[in-house]
């Protein structure tokens, strides 16, 4: 029993390290990636593509749908307390530091966390990593490295995506509710927004974005043999981009407020 | 004194026609709780060809890649051209490489790149200056080698198992690599692109390079093959000239032979199915010998040629950027 536990929680820390340790030879890889060809910059714009682009019709009506929520639900509360002025303060503090980056990383984590997962995992089971070995082509920093990049800046633009859209879907809907005119909402919004809001908002899409590559390229190479761990993977691959993400976006807006 | 030290040297050099081209030395190779390679020592000379075979099982691919070193060792150490090839930088090893191809068994073609940038990504890795028209120049000649006919535009997904290994063939190669590993050349071959395999092996020996493949058809033993390593059970049973391992005489060797070609040919359906006549014919020896050239497959030749491979290669520019 004893010793039971004590196996399992060996394994964990070997496994943690084995994760920091990849983490590292990542990172370590990033300059070999930034100096290299042509090649590997198709696979960062591909990645761009696939979880910047395709995402967008997903991030729109999600963000506009939650701007609207909080409009109808602003206009309702605040009148009662005699705080209507903080409608701009709810929005920037909901929609711009926290929903739009955790929910941007959500939306990420579904849809690209698996797919690149699924798809190491794959080339690990057909020898397509062992290919690339024996080519000599370093499968970090032909694989991992684009992927890290391509999915960090796709987090980014789709939280920018997310403010605009939220905050457009805001407007249009405060227009059913409580017309305001744009310019005065406008100016209500940049009088609200501090450069720590932004910096915040940033930052945790910064974080989220290499979270959620390393975890799903971790998990997609650490697929062994059979075709059957990989959606084994795939399944803790969300899992563990989800609990590391709200892990950080508890920390960081933590010290935001410090 | 030093004049005796350098006549022990000379001694113990092997001839040039002798040095290794690559060596294992006390390697092991351990998955979770199995040992799939045990504590294995084997040379492979070179500019010649050797043919790893084995039953089911008995650790041959791990031992092709263990000697490629694309699978990593636990123990032990393997030499390219008596470079270890763990000392290499990673510029230099991933330079070294393109002294060297390898046959996957599979296939292994990348499946998100079309057949023609299967074949144009190893030379702009190890070429960034080289041009397109040179590209695909290289890629079109390498095709027409193995006589491919398809489209190279489409995706590997959309071959057969045989016309997938010729691609992987022509990959493999498309660098005139100096040493090649082969793992089952020939399976999933029909008897055109066999026979065209077989002949594309045959110039590349002609040619000097050493190859090194696993394989349990008979007949691409026999012709192709100058030397054999048996292997069994993660560990090098013998080695030696074929003819010398094809007709020993031990009971055991006889034993190995039989299950790695029935052994395989079950695995292997495509594979022309053709046993070893010599060996056929002396099973009936009873004296169960330990194969002489045991102590063969433990010896650690020295070269005379240290690290000029890995360092020309890795000092011309041509390392990954």
């Amino acid at each position: 029993m004893v010793s039971g536990i004590g196996r399992a929680v060996n394994e964990r820390i070997s496994n943690l390290l084995y994760a920091l340790g990849f983490a590292v030879e990542v990172f370590r890889a990033i300059p070999e990636y930034l100096s290299s060809g042509r090649t590997r910059a198709r696979i960062l714009v591909a990645q761009v593509l696939f979880t910047g682009v395709e995402a967008l019709a997903v991030v729109a009506a999600l963000s506009a749908a939650i701007g609207a929520v909080i409009i109808i639900q602003g206009f309702n509360l605040l009148p009662a307390l005699g705080q209507e002025q903080l409608i701009f303060v709810i929005l920037i503090a909901v929609i711009t530091r926290e929903f739009g980056p955790i929910l941007t990383a959500f939306i990420v984590v579904a849809r690209s966390g698996t797919a690149i997962t699924t798809e190491l995992g794959h080339n690990v089971v057909s020898h397509e990593i062992e290919a690339y070995l024996a080519t000599g082509i370093n499968p970090i920093s032909f694989l991992v490295v684009p992927r890290l990049l391509g999915v960090t800046i796709s987090v980014v633009l789709l939280n920018i995506y997310f403010n605009v859209f939220g905050l457009l879907g805001s407007y249009a809907v405060s227009q059913f509710v409580s017309p305001i005119a744009f310019d005065v909402y406008v100016y209500g919004l940049f009088d609200a927004v501090t450069l720590t809001d932004l910096f915040t908002s940033v930052t945790k899409s910064l974080v989220f974005g290499v979270i959620i590559a390393l975890v799903a390229t971790y998990h997609g190479f650490a697929v062994a043999r059979a075709a059957t761990e990989i959606p084994q993977r795939a399944i803790r691959s969300v899992g563990h981009g989800v609990v590391l993400c709200i892990l950080a976006n508890t920390v960081i807006t933590l010290v935001s407020y410090l | 004194m030093s004049q005796q030290v350098s006549s022990a040297e000379t001694a113990t050099t092997p001839p040039y026609w002798e040095e290794p081209a690559v060596e294992l030395s006390s390697v092991s190779v351990v998955f979770g709780h199995t040992t799939a390679l045990r504590d294995v020592s084997v040379s492979f000379l070179k500019g010649k060809t050797t043919a790893v075979i084995g039953p089911a099982g008995s650790g041959k691919s791990t031992l092709l890649r263990a000697a490629a070193g694309i699978i990593p060792i636990d123990a032990g150490e393997v030499r390219h051209f008596s470079s270890p090839i763990d000392s290499l930088n990673r510029r230099e090893a991933a330079a070294h490489k393109r002294l060297i191809g390898f046959v996957f068994q599979d296939a292994a073609l990348w499946q998100n790149m079309s057949i023609r940038r299967n074949l144009a990504l190893p030379l702009e890795f190890h070429y960034p200056n080289i041009s397109q028209a040179d590209v695909d120049a290289k890629t079109d000649e390498a095709l027409r080698r193995v006589r491919f006919r398809g489209n190279p535009d489409l995706r590997p997904a959309t071959l057969s198992a045989g016309q997938a290994k010729l691609v992987a063939f022509a990959r493999a190669t498309i660098l005139d690599p100096e040493i090649l590993f082969l793992d089952e050349p020939t399976t999933f071959l029909d008897e055109n692109a066999y026979r065209n395999v077989v002949e594309l092996l045959e110039v590349m020996r002609r040619n000097g390079r050493t190859l090194i493949m696993v394989t349990h058809n008979s007949e691409v033993t026999h012709r192709i093959a100058d030397r054999i390593v048996l292997v069994d059970e993660g560990t090098v049973e013998s080695t030696g000239r074929t003819r010398q391992i094809l007709e020993a005489s031990d009971e055991r060797t006889q034993q190995l032979l039989h299950a790695a070609v029935f052994s395989e040919l079950e695995d292997a359906p495509d594979a022309p199915a053709e046993g070893f006549s010599q060996a056929d014919d002396a099973t009936t020896d009873q004296n169960p010998v330990r194969p002489a050239s045991r102590s063969e497959s433990s010896q650690q030749a020295s070269c005379s040629t240290p690290e000029h491979l890995p360092k020309e290669a890795a000092n011309d520019g041509g390392g990954p950027r």
